[in-house]
């Protein structure tokens, strides 16, 4: 991504975005109430918000649900040698339709692992996984594969962007 | 298990994404819902009450922020020094998740920052922790899907517990 790309985001925005950050209000009108809470109008609130969805810096907007609750999950990031770097894409496309997989990436290869393509596989048992990552190999024709199953979790946070101590940066 | 009526599970369905942008949002979905906004709102806050959304509101793109982020493999040969490592690490705000793993590289931890630099500020760090033998810097050159979450199928919530 180049810098072009990157935004400018006034003082005030920042401001919006912090507080976005936090959970919207449930009531008939939560940005009046956001609005109001930051001094500014209703109008100001909904035009900001309303460019940021149409521009991807809110890539989401919505409930987050814990899944959790679906019991014993496991969770695997399986890594895939893929040869051709143009063969990347389409193998993440593809990837990208099962909703198994929540995340999917291409990294740079490094030393002796040659795996570059990084998907995060969820399931409720090893088995589960399995099952699921023989149809991704079977689909792609990626047969060079390797999973790292999770045995800890010791962090789980969502990032705070401009929080306060680097509101100047 | 906390079991979720056939409402719930379409409230759910309507609420994960693409939140209306305008004076009456709930009111919007509820018509689409078929039923009234009160109703809407008293089962989203109830929702939210049991933990079942555990989020609601708008999730930023970290780049389009002007952040920088990687995710970093250690390898860590005594796995007695793990516990050490990971606290030493989660002390940075910028770490956001940090997954002990089944593998030679036992240790993957994701970082959000405000610059490259500060990412690689962070990396040194790590480097120089009693029981680091190896650091690997694996920045996204390429992003094919972000989805934090499952579809909100009745299923797949039930069937767990």
């Amino acid at each position: 991504m180049s810098v072009s790309d990157t935004l400018f985001f006034s003082r005030r925005e920042k401001a919006l975005i912090r507080l976005l950050q936090e959970d919207l209000p449930v009531c008939p009108e939560p940005y009046q109430e956001i609005a109001a809470r930051l001094g500014l109008k209703q109008e100001e609130v909904l035009a900001a918000v309303g460019r940021w969805v149409d521009c991807g810096v809110i890539r989401r907007f919505g409930a987050t649900v814990r899944h959790f609750r679906m019991g014993y999950e496991a969770n695997c990031m399986v890594v895939w040698k893929v040869d051709e770097l143009s063969d990347h894409r389409e193998a993440g496309a593809l990837f990208a339709t099962f909703p198994q997989v929540t995340h999917c990436y291409r990294r740079p290869p490094f030393r002796d692992w040659p795996y570059t393509l990084y998907t995060m596989v969820h399931g409720r048992s090893r088995e589960e996984i399995d099952n699921t990552l023989a149809k991704m190999s079977a689909a792609s024709g990626l047969k060079d594969y390797r999973l790292l199953f999770s045995v800890r979790e010791w962090k789980k946070t969502s990032m705070k962007y401009f929080s306060e101590k680097e509101q100047d940066r | 298990m906390t079991r979720l009526d056939s409402l719930d599970q379409r409230i759910l369905g309507a609420i994960q994404s693409d939140f209306p942008v305008c004076e009456r949002p709930f009111k919007k979905i509820a018509e689409k819902l078929g039923i009234s906004e009160e109703t809407l709102i008293r089962r989203v806050a109830a929702l939210k009450e049991r933990k079942i959304i555990r989020r609601f509101g708008p999730v930023f793109d970290s780049r389009k922020l002007g952040y920088a982020s990687t995710l970093v493999a250690l390898r860590i040969p005594d796995p007695d020094r793990i516990e050490s490592v990971a606290a030493e690490i989660n002390a940075f705000s910028e770490v956001t998740h940090n997954y002990e793993r089944e593998d030679c590289y036992n240790l993957w931890f994701t970082v959000i920052a405000s610059t490259r630099a500060r990412i690689l500020e962070i990396t040194d760090k790590v480097a120089s922790l009693e029981g680091v033998a190896e650091v690997i810097d694996l920045p996204a050159e390429e992003v094919y899907k972000i989805r934090a979450q499952f579809e909100p199928t009745g299923e797949e919530i039930e069937g767990g517990a």
